[in-house]
């Protein structure tokens, strides 16, 4: 059956009768220290030009292995040719197994015990001997050239949104280097690369592709989010967390979208993906009925191999790559951007596309602002994976300074007639030719199902621009990985899953409802829950000290979590009424972490050798006493104001060792008694 | 297993752990260890799960293997120089199996030209095999092997030999083919590099590539050797960064580090050019120095492989059962590393370390008796020098060899070896003060 559905309105395709499929994947960094080297997962938000002098840089090239995709196509070559290096700067948490220059260390074993957590609260099934593979990498995001990562688990599931989605696969690998910036030259690319992120672990979970409608990927992406940090041994913040996006529908097929951050967009980017997958679609058609080629069946499933090698021949005849320079027409051209580039000694090359007179599009957007599919911009995409900024075709001209005797000059000169169109690109000569080599090679495509691919989200200003996304990469068939033969196997012990299933982090839920019954503020939970200083808490309400939840709750919430044994033992302490509030934050301050039972003698054998020790309450009523008969005038004249005044004058008769709260109590009580 | 199919046909496997029943479809492959089964996953992932827990497999329709074409054999340029690439093993020649992991040597020239398309345009390749071995297992014989197959590159009319060795040793081979060409005051006809990698080709981010493009192109169209410093050379990476590659004294570098790319180090003298490698080409960096050039060697002197040399360093831990071993299982030499300037624990000022004198006593013993025995530093760098302490003198006056010499260690031994292999006591004698190869300079800048 036809697909049905309106590609200008997103919104309203049905995601069942397209035959939606779609899966996740998402990578998560770990709070534990680096996955192979031990060092500290630390990041350093500098600029680039804000790097410290005395961090080491090193240059490197890398080679890109021969085979996989083979060396013929477009990027490779491109690759080859853009005699690209990186720089490596080294930030104090990277040596030389993030340089590349020594050994990894087998795997971090707390990272390994967070992801058996991850796998246990999805059910998964670990696989019993962990083996560290390389994973290909050739953009220089990783000193080696490969990504090293390890599959810990295999087949569970999650709900979401009151249905279950499956994992597929659960793996621990390494984050990459971050990029700084790219330095052109003549000569060519340096791309500087800060290795404090190299070697981070990052647990990836791929969900099957059970999710059933873009909103529901969007409930899905929470939901392991959510269950993610219920480890609380994951990092927070930005780029802690990246989901990527398995989308298709059947007429189309599948497609990776990376970089979908914010999760609200999540349903609009599928939705747009959608009417993509669904455009090109009906654009085969409408290419293959105007050549007389059999038609593109709905349902790729259906595809037949003899009939798509006959219209690949078919088009590759009809669509020669055959490159034309025209730079002569355009010697007085109005654009500036010409004619810098023509300063430049750039060539204006050009191809002709038969056929293709109005199929390539103009920029159009849908309600909400979004760019609608057309090929135009599929074409650039191709062309820019030869570096270059972008091409002109001749539905989109006359525009941009390119006037119309321009056009027809290359008309002419291409020999074309009315249906055909032409695509223009300026740059170096070679870099052109392989930019119209992966233009043509691209307006072949459109008369297939569309091309499996790595796509990217469109991204401004941090965000996405409007939710579409452009190609980037064809989908790896398979990523090319062997066993990283440096790393031993690691043997999961049957007791070592027994003890992480016997131990499993409690839920947000049930977190939430532990906190309801001890009588704190709904401020103070929240705080709690947020800092993650919960567990804290009831170690002290349930520890030796049997601490006073809401006097606890308070210390935690303001004394903070650096010194939590010495805080316990002060709020235990003043609680007993043996010391003063005053001497808490002084012994406090002083106090060295230690085991509880040490710090509670230490604070107690302190505060009575220092003075820090409550004064009774009998000592107290005599110091009011005291202070009060002298003072009966003024109490007359002030009345209640006069607490605050005579509160100085007890607290220093006491020499300090009153509890200011208890002073101000019974001589709050005695002036009051005093004015009646 | 029995009836688990061979690597690379397709199965579908269902294993049963402590964490239930899960099955798996994918690529058998070869065992990863002792009583395991491996296989591929369809994403990529290898997984190995031991036979125990393995409930049931089933061994699916097997894919035809498409024989991948063969590739023409494009020829060489034949107006390029004639290089002989003498294959020993080691990393650098190595290349992965990218199903199994399994590393394996690649020695075909059509292969590495294919890896490394650039020497195409820097000479003429014939490679050669001598063996596969990692180069912490070659002895002497070894080093006559590769002389040998340098005599005959040459005689074949190559300009420039290129031997790949595992870099543990490839200093101390550096070392034999400088004094095995020029230790008795020749020069090889031809220049002789030695390289390796420290990190194995499969990796994007490998070595070697850098370093083989560098050492065909000095083998191809560096200097004529003189004899002195640069009868053989060792090319690999200058420092952590690629597009620099240091020439290295054969006969005094040294590996200075496990791991790093710019593991050798010249010792007691500087690098002899540097190679340099960029979007551009190649090029030599290089200064001559004023040598008159020796006169061509013959063939090169071989090594006795009979010779035995026993060494030893110098710590506490020092033992003297250690050394008469050495002595009554009729060692040829005894190389002593010693601390320090040149130093060996053999006085007792506190009158409570008998072995220490026993020692002594023994040294004595044996050099008067026509023992040979010498002394370098296990400072690495820096003279020796024993007439600094009165230590030194004394062991001077015992008769132990080794004052005011600059060879390193490793290239001690070489020369140790080839002296014995010329002659005796009296010819290592005579032989330790001379500068035979470039070995032991008159000065030293650093």
């Amino acid at each position: 059956m036809e697909p049905i559905g309106d590609v200008t309105v997103p919104e309203e395709l049905d995601p069942v009768s397209l035959g939606f499929m779609c899966g996740l994947e998402i990578h998560q960094q770990l709070a534990t220290d680096k996955l192979h080297s031990r060092m500290p997962s630390e990041l350093f938000e500098y600029r680039s030009d804000e790097i410290p002098q005395d961090w080491p840089r090193s240059t490197r090239r890398l080679r890109a292995s021969r085979g996989e995709g083979g060396d013929t196509d477009v990027a490779a070559r491109f690759e080859q040719r853009r005699n690209r290096t990186f720089e490596y700067v080294q930030s104090p948490n990277s040596g030389l197994i993030e340089l590349d220059e020594s050994p990894p260390r087998n795997h971090d074993s707390e990272a390994v015990d967070v992801v058996l957590t991850m796998a246990a609260l999805m059910g998964a099934k670990p696989i019993p001997n962990l083996q560290a593979m390389r994973k290909t990498v050739v953009d220089g995001s990783n000193t080696s050239g490969f990504q090293r990562t390890t599959i810990v688990a295999t087949d569970g599931q999650i709900e979401a949104d009151s249905s279950e989605v499956g994992i597929d696969l659960i793996s621990l690998e390494e984050d990459s280097a971050r990029k700084l910036e790219t330095k052109r030259s003549e000569v060519g690319e340096t791309v500087v690369y800060n290795l404090d992120r190299l070697g981070i672990p990052l647990v990836e979970v791929a969900t099957a592709p059970d999710v059933r409608s873009p909103e529901h990927a969007k409930e899905t992406a929470l939901a392991l989010g959510r269950l993610l940090r219920d480890t609380r041994r994951v990092r927070r913040g930005l780029g802690s967390i990246r989901q990527d996006l398995n989308v298709s529908i059947s007429c189309g097929d599948r497609v990776e979208i990376k970089g979908c951050q914010d999760l609200d967009w999540i349903p609009r980017i599928i939705r747009l993906e959608m009417a993509r997958q669904l455009h090109f679609y009906r654009l085969a058609n409408e290419l293959r009925s105007e050549f007389s080629l059999p038609p593109l069946p709905p349902d790729r499933e259906s595809d037949s191999m003899p009939v798509e090698n006959r219209v690949e021949l078919a088009t590759k005849k009809r669509i020669p790559y055959s490159t034309h320079d025209v730079t002569e027409f355009f010697s007085e051209c109005d654009s500036h951007m010409v004619s810098s580039s023509l300063q430049n000694g750039y060539c204006i090359l050009g191809i002709s596309l038969p056929g293709f007179s109005g199929k390539i599009g103009r920029k159009t957007t849908d309600e909400q602002g979004s760019q609608l599919p057309r090929l135009g911009r599929e074409l650039a995409s191709a062309a820019k994976l030869a570096g270059v900024s972008g091409i002109f075709h001749s539905d989109e001209l006359p525009a941009y300074g390119i006037s119309q005797t321009e056009v027809n000059s290359v008309r002419s000169q291409l020999s074309l007639s009315e249906d055909d169109a032409f695509v223009l690109c300026m740059a170096p000569k070679w870099q052109s030719e392989l930019a119209l080599e992966a233009v043509v090679d691209r307006a072949r495509l459109a008369f297939h199902r569309l091309p499996r691919e790595v796509r990217n989200v469109v991204v401004r200003n941090g965000k996405p621009e409007d939710g579409t996304t452009t190609a980037l990469r064809p989908l790896p068939g398979g990523a090319r990985m062997y066993p990283e033969t440096d790393i031993p196997v690691l043997e999961i012990s049957s007791e070592r899953w027994d003890f992480i299933c016997k131990n499993l982090p409690l839920s947000a839920q049930e977190r939430k409802n532990r906190l309801s019954g001890l009588g704190l503020s709904k401020n103070q939970e929240e705080a709690l829950l947020n800092g993650e200083i919960d567990d804290l808490l009831f170690e002290g309400i349930e520890g030796p000290l049997k601490l006073p939840a809401k006097a606890w709750a308070s210390a935690l919430l303001e004394g903070g979590t650096s010194k939590p044994n010495s805080l316990a033992a002060s709020v235990h302490l003043r609680e007993e009424g043996l010391l003063t509030r005053e001497g808490a934050e002084t012994l406090l301050m002083e106090s060295v972490e230690g085991p509880i039972d040490r710090i509670v003698d230490f604070m107690s054998s302190e505060a009575e050798s220092r003075g820090f020790v409550p004064a009774d309450e009998s000592s107290v009523e005599d110091a009011v006493t005291e202070v009060l008969s002298t003072r009966s005038d003024f109490v007359k004249e002030r009345g209640m104001g006069a607490v605050g005044p005579l509160m100085g004058m007890v607290m220093q008769k006491l020499g300090g060792s009153a509890d200011g709260k208890l002073v101000s109590k019974i001589l709050r009580d005695r002036i009051s008694e005093m004015i009646d | 297993m029995e009836g688990w199919p061979k690597p690379g046909v397709p199965v579908r496997l269902v294993v049963k752990t402590w964490s239930g029943k899960v099955e798996h479809s994918g690529l058998a492959l070869p065992s990863s260890g002792p009583k395991l089964i491996t296989m591929k996953l369809q994403n990529g992932y290898n997984v190995s799960f031991p036979e125990s827990y393995v409930d049931s497999f089933e061994v699916l329709e097997d894919v035809p293997h498409i024989e991948e074409d063969a590739s023409e054999i494009e020829p060489q340029d034949e107006t390029l120089p004639l290089v002989h690439l003498i294959h020993t093993g080691g990393t650098i020649a190595s290349k992965v199996d990218y199903a199994t992991g399994a590393v394996t040597a690649r020695f075909d020239p059509h292969e590495l030209l294919d890896a490394v398309p650039e020497l195409r345009k820097i000479a003429r390749i014939r490679a050669v095999k001598l063996g596969n071995m990692w180069s912490d297992d070659l002895r002497p014989r070894h080093w006559n092997r590769m002389l040998k197959a340098t005599e005959e590159a040459f005689a074949e009319g190559a300009v420039g030999c290129v031997i790949t060795h595992g870099t543990d040793t490839l200093h101390i081979s550096s070392a034999a083919m400088s004094y095995g060409w020029a230790g008795q005051g020749g020069r090889p006809p031809g220049r002789i590099v030695l390289t390796g990698s420290q990190r194995s080709p499969d990796r994007g981010s490998s070595d070697a590539t850098e370093n083989l493009i560098a050492s065909v192109h000095w083998a191809a169209h560096g200097p004529a050797p003189s004899g002195y410093r640069d009868s053989s050379v060792v090319i690999v990476h200058a420092s952590s960064s690629d597009g620099r590659c240091a020439v290295l004294p054969g006969c005094a570098c040294r590996k200075y580090h496990s791991s790093r790319r710019d593991a050798f180090k010249p010792i007691n003298q500087e690098a002899l050019a540097f190679v340099d490698i960029d979007g551009d080409g190649v090029s030599i960096d290089y200064s001559p120095e004023a040598h008159d050039a020796r006169v061509e060697a013959m063939a090169p002197k071989q090594f006795d492989e009979s010779v035995r040399i026993a060494q030893f360093i110098s710590d506490p831990h020092l033992h003297p059962d250690q050394v008469q071993g050495a002595i009554d299982a009729g060692f040829d030499a005894l190389l002593f590393h010693g601390t320090g300037l040149g130093h060996l624990p053999i006085s007792d000022p506190e009158e409570d370390s008998l072995e220490n004198t026993r020692l002594r006593v023994m040294l004595e013993d044996h050099i008067s008796e026509g023992g040979v025995v010498v002394m370098v530093t296990n400072t690495i760098h820096g003279p020796v020098n024993m007439n600094v302490y009165s230590k030194g003198r004394d062991q001077k006056e015992i008769g132990i060899i080794g004052h005011g010499s600059l060879c390193p260690p490793g290239s001690a031994l070489v020369k140790l070896h080839h002296l014995l292999s010329v002659g005796g006591k009296e010819s290592v004698e005579e032989g330790w003060e001379m500068d035979l190869v470039g070995e032991n300079p008159a000065f030293s800048r650093s």
